[in-house]
């Protein structure tokens, strides 16, 4: 049973990581909000698979890690394009 | 964490022959980014209690010893020993000049699938009364979760043995 730290700790994590920085990072570079969260998913997607590995034990990478990573993955691309759109208008 | 840290200074992490130290955020933080951010913000409890005062006593720290070993356990044997691993790994071990005894373990892990905190509970601080218990607790908690969760169970039956528990 995941703990609600765990799950804090994990949403944080995507945050600060690459869903989440990459996420936005691509979201600014297009202004049509379905090609953002698809960037944004993306990168969700990609980020346990490429950031989640290690040399030596066998960590597997779960549903939960998956899905919150992809979900702010695609937030993010939204935050991002929504920057692109503000910054347009100023 | 006065405490905590005052036995880690007694054990072979923070002196040893060969000079090397292992720090607190050796064992404690993982060195991928994702997990390393993800641990910086469960951290965020720690500092919580450490200014609440919730173990600034030694009583208060005995207290919740076994609860506060059995978080760290349990993020151990989810994470195959992870942090332990960035250093000590099977695939490096060379099994011919460790002792006897620890060489017949360490291929005894290799070939039951074992983790590092499996037998290394107290490498680094004291262990509570009842620790084998907790841990045998422990690891079947987490078999339970993940046999939930569809990705298969540990093998508590090994562990077990290891343990000196029969297995049910």
């Amino acid at each position: 049973m995941l703990s609600l730290l765990d799950l804090l700790g994990t949403i944080g994590g995507s945050i600060l990581g690459l869903p989440g920085i990459l996420g936005v990072a691509l979201g600014m570079t297009t202004r049509n909000w379905i090609v953002a969260m698809i960037l944004g998913g993306a990168i969700g997607v990609l980020s346990p698979l490429v950031l989640g590995g290690h040399h030596s034990a066998h960590v597997p990478i779960t549903t939960l890690e998956y899905s919150v990573s992809t979900i702010i993955g695609l937030l993010a691309g939204l935050v991002g394009c929504a920057i692109r759109h503000k910054g347009a208008r100023v | 964490m006065e405490t905590n840290l005052g036995e880690y200074r007694q054990t072979v992490h923070y002196n040893n022959h060969s000079g090397v130290r292992a720090i607190c955020s050796d064992c404690h933080v993982p060195h991928e980014w994702q997990y390393k951010m993800k641990a910086k913000v469960m951290a965020v409890k720690d500092v919580y209690h450490e200014v609440m005062g919730t173990i600034n006593t030694s009583e208060k720290y005995e207290h919740r010893r076994l609860e506060m070993a059995a978080a760290v356990w349990k993020k151990m044997k989810a994470t195959d020993s992870r942090e332990c691993r960035n250093c000590h790994a099977f695939e490096y071990m060379d099994f011919t000049i460790q002792e006897t005894r620890a060489a017949q373990n360490h291929q005894r892990a290799v070939d039951e699938n074992m983790t590092c905190i499996d037998c290394h509970q107290g490498i680094a601080h004291d262990l509570a009364p009842g620790y084998l218990e907790e841990y045998q607790h422990v690891v079947e908690t987490l078999a339970q979760s993940k046999l939930q969760d569809g990705s298969g169970g540990v093998d508590v039956a090994s562990i077990k043995s290891y343990l000196g528990i029969s297995a049910d």
